[in-house]
C-alpha cells in the first residue's frame, strides 16, 4: 500500500513537472513569435519612414539633376509599389532591394551636383534618409535573430513536438543585406 | 592629432626646461627614504623605552617616580616621544614633498602635455565625474561602494565632444568577502593568517581602476545599450598569480534584454544588453562590431561599453596612473630605478596614452556626422 502510494506521488510529482515544463516551452516559443511580429512591425514603420521621405527627396533633387531623370523616375514608381497593399511579403522584399539599389545610385549621382550637395534642404534630407536606411538594417537584422531563434526553439527536441502538437511553422528570414552608410568615396569611383 | 616626433620636438624646446626646474625644485623626492626606515626609527626608541624601563624598576615603582616628577624615567618616557613625534613629522614631511611634487607635475607637466594637444582640451586635476554618474552607465563590473576619480580632460576632437578621466572603484566589505570567497577558495587562503587576510582584503577592496571614457556618439538614440566583457579579471591590477576571471555580475534591472549579435567571435567575448532590441542594432551595426572587435584585439583589455543619452562610455583598464610621476607608487612599494625617473621615454610614454585616448574618436569614427542626429 505505502509502495503504491509513494508511486502514484512520484508519477503525479513527474506529470506537474512534465506539464509545467512544457507550459513554460510552448510559452516561450509564444513569445519568440511574437517577437518577430514585433520585429515585422519595426521593418514596416521603418519602410513607411522612407517612402514618405522620398517625395520630398524628389522634390529637392530634380530642380538640380534635369539629367538623370531616369533614376528619379525609377525611384517614384517603385515607392508607387511598394505602397499598395496587394503585395506579397516576398514581392515586397524585392521591391525595397531595387529601391535601396536606386537610392544608392542617386546618391552617387548627386557627387557631380555641388550646388546640390551643398543645399541645406538636401544635406537634412540625405541624414534622415542614412538615419533610415539605418534603422531598416538595424530591425531587418533584428527581425532573422528573432526568426532564428524562433526556427531554432521549434526544430529541436521537445521543441519540436511543441510545434507538431500546436501548429508551429518555420519563418523565413529576410535575405542578409547589410546597408551602411558611409561617407562617398569619389576618389574610389574615379579610380575605375 | 599631434604625431610623437612633433611632440618630441615640443619636448626639446619647451618642456624638457620644465622637468628639468620640477626636478631641482624637488631633490628630496628622489632620496631612498622609505616608510620601512621610519618604521625601524620608531621600533628603535620602543626598543630603548623597554630596556630602560627594565633598568629602572617596574611599572608601578616608575609611576610612583612619574607623580614625584623623578628623574631619570620620566626624562627617558619624555625623550622617546619625542624620537617618535620627530621621526613621525620626517615622516609626514616627506609624504607633503611627495603630495606637493605630484600636484606640481600634474599641472605643469601633464597640463603642458594637454595643452600641447590643442587648446580646445582643458585638464583639471582634481575633477572627475561624479560616483552616481559612473554607477548609473552601469558600466563599472559591480556596484561600487566607492570611486574616487581626478585628472579630468575635457574638449572636442574634430566634431565629437570629447571628455575622460581616472577612476579607482572599490568594493562594499560584503561583496568583498563574497568576491573574496569565490575567488580563493580554491587556493586555500582561508588557511593563511589574519594579517595575510587582512592585507589581501585590502587589496581586493579596489576592484576596478582605469580610464572612464565619454564621448558624443554620432548617431542618436533613446535606449540605453550595455557590453560586458563575458569574463572579467577583478583584481587584475593588483597581483596576476592570484586574480581569479569571475563572471560580470548583472546588476541590471529587467528592462535590459540580452542582444545576440552575428559575429560569434565577438559573442564569446562580450556580452550585449540593451532596453530595445532593434535600437541596440542601429548602434551596433555591423561595422561598429568590427571596430569593437578591433579594438578589443589592440588593446588587449578588457573593456566595458554603455551607449545612453546619445553618448557612448568607455572604461579601459589600467595598471598604472597615466597622469602620476611614477616616483610615487614605485619608491614606496619597492626598489626605484632613480637614474630612470623623469627621462625622456616616460615623459614620451604620458603623451602617447593620451594621445591613443584621443584618438579613440578615429578608432570609432564618431567624427562621421552623416545622421540627422539632434
Amino acid at each position: 500500500m505505502l509502495i503504491a502510494t509513494i508511486a502514484v506521488i512520484i508519477a503525479l510529482a513527474i506529470f506537474i513537472i512534465g506539464t509545467g515544463y512544457l507550459v513554460a516551452l510552448y510559452n516561450r516559443i509564444v513569445r519568440r513569435e511574437n517577437e518577430i511580429d514585433n520585429a515585422y512591425g519595426s521593418i514596416e514603420a521603418n519602410l513607411k519612414k522612407r517612402h514618405d521621405l522620398i517625395p520630398n527627396l524628389i522634390s529637392s533633387v530634380k530642380q538640380y539633376m534635369d539629367y538623370e531623370s531616369d533614376t528619379l523616375q525609377q525611384i517614384v514608381e517603385l515607392r508607387n509599389m511598394a505602397r499598395s497593399d496587394d503585395l506579397s511579403t516576398k514581392k515586397q522584399e524585392e521591391i525595397e532591394s531595387q529601391m535601396t539599389q536606386a537610392l544608392d545610385k542617386l546618391m552617387v549621382q548627386v557627387e557631380d551636383y555641388p550646388d546640390l550637395k551643398a543645399s541645406e534642404n538636401f544635406i537634412q534630407l540625405q541624414q534622415s534618409l542614412n538615419e533610415v536606411e539605418e534603422q531598416l538594417s538595424a530591425s531587418r537584422r533584428f527581425f532573422n535573430s528573432a526568426v532564428k531563434q524562433f526556427n531554432d526553439s521549434i526544430e529541436t527536441f521537445p521543441g519540436n513536438v511543441i510545434a507538431a502538437l500546436f501548429d508551429f511553422s518555420s519563418r523565413e528570414m529576410f535575405n542578409a543585406e547589410v546597408h551602411e552608410h558611409k561617407t562617398p568615396d569619389v576618389g574610389s569611383l574615379l579610380d575605375n | 592629432m599631434k604625431s610623437l616626433d612633433e611632440f618630441k620636438q615640443f619636448y626639446r624646446e619647451e618642456l624638457q626646461e620644465n622637468v628639468k626646474k620640477l626636478r631641482k625644485d624637488n631633490p628630496n623626492i628622489f632620496t631612498r627614504l622609505e616608510i620601512k626606515d621610519f618604521l625601524k626609527i620608531d621600533l628603535s626608541t620602543l626598543i630603548i623605552a623597554a630596556i630602560l624601563f627594565m633598568i629602572f624598576g617596574i611599572p608601578i615603582v616608575g609611576l610612583l617616580w612619574i607623580s614625584k616628577g623623578s628623574f631619570p624615567f620620566f626624562w627617558t618616557i619624555i625623550g622617546v616621544l619625542t624620537s617618535h613625534i620627530v621621526s613621525r613629522g620626517i615622516l609626514q614631511n616627506n609624504f607633503q614633498e611627495k603630495a606637493q611634487f605630484k600636484t606640481a607635475f600634474k599641472q605643469q607637466i601633464m597640463g603642458s602635455i594637454i595643452r600641447f594637444l590643442g587648446n580646445q582640451f582643458s585638464y583639471n586635476p582634481t575633477e572627475g565625474l561624479a560616483k552616481e554618474k559612473l554607477n548609473d552607465s552601469f558600466i563599472l563590473p559591480r556596484k561600487a561602494k566607492g570611486v574616487k576619480s581626478e585628472d579630468y580632460v575635457s574638449g572636442t576632437v574634430g566634431d565629437t565632444d570629447i571628455s575622460f578621466c581616472e577612476i579607482i572603484a572599490s568594493a562594499s566589505m560584503v561583496e568583498e568577502r563574497k568576491v573574496y570567497q569565490i575567488s580563493n577558495e580554491q587556493k586555500g587562503f582561508q588557511k593563511m593568517s589574519r594579517s595575510m587576510l587582512a592585507k589581501m582584503r585590502h587589496e581586493i577592496s579596489e576592484f576596478y581602476r582605469g580610464i572612464y571614457f565619454v564621448a558624443d556618439f554620432h548617431k542618436s538614440f533613446q535606449a540605453n545599450v550595455l557590453i560586458r566583457p563575458t569574463e572579467f579579471t577583478w583584481n587584475d591590477h593588483h597581483n596576476e598569480e592570484t586574480a581569479e576571471p569571475y563572471k560580470v555580475n548583472k546588476r541590471l534591472d529587467d528592462s535590459f534584454e540580452q542582444v545576440h549579435l552575428e559575429d560569434p567571435v565577438l559573442e564569446s567575448t562580450y556580452n550585449f544588453y540593451s532596453t530595445d532590441q532593434q535600437e541596440a542594432r542601429y548602434i551596433l551595426s555591423t561595422t561598429m562590431m568590427e571596430r569593437i572587435k578591433q579594438f578589443s584585439n589592440r588593446t588587449n583589455k578588457k573593456l566595458f561599453f554603455c551607449f545612453k543619452n546619445s553618448s557612448m562610455h568607455l572604461t579601459i583598464p589600467y595598471k598604472k596612473d597615466l597622469f602620476d610621476p611614477d616616483i610615487l607608487s614605485e619608491s614606496l612599494r619597492q626598489e626605484p630605478d632613480l637614474s630612470n625617473i623623469l627621462n625622456n621615454e616616460e615623459i614620451f610614454t604620458y603623451f602617447q596614452d593620451i594621445n591613443f585616448l584621443l584618438g579613440i574618436v578615429e578608432d570609432f569614427n564618431l567624427n562621421t556626422r552623416i545622421w540627422s542626429k539632434t
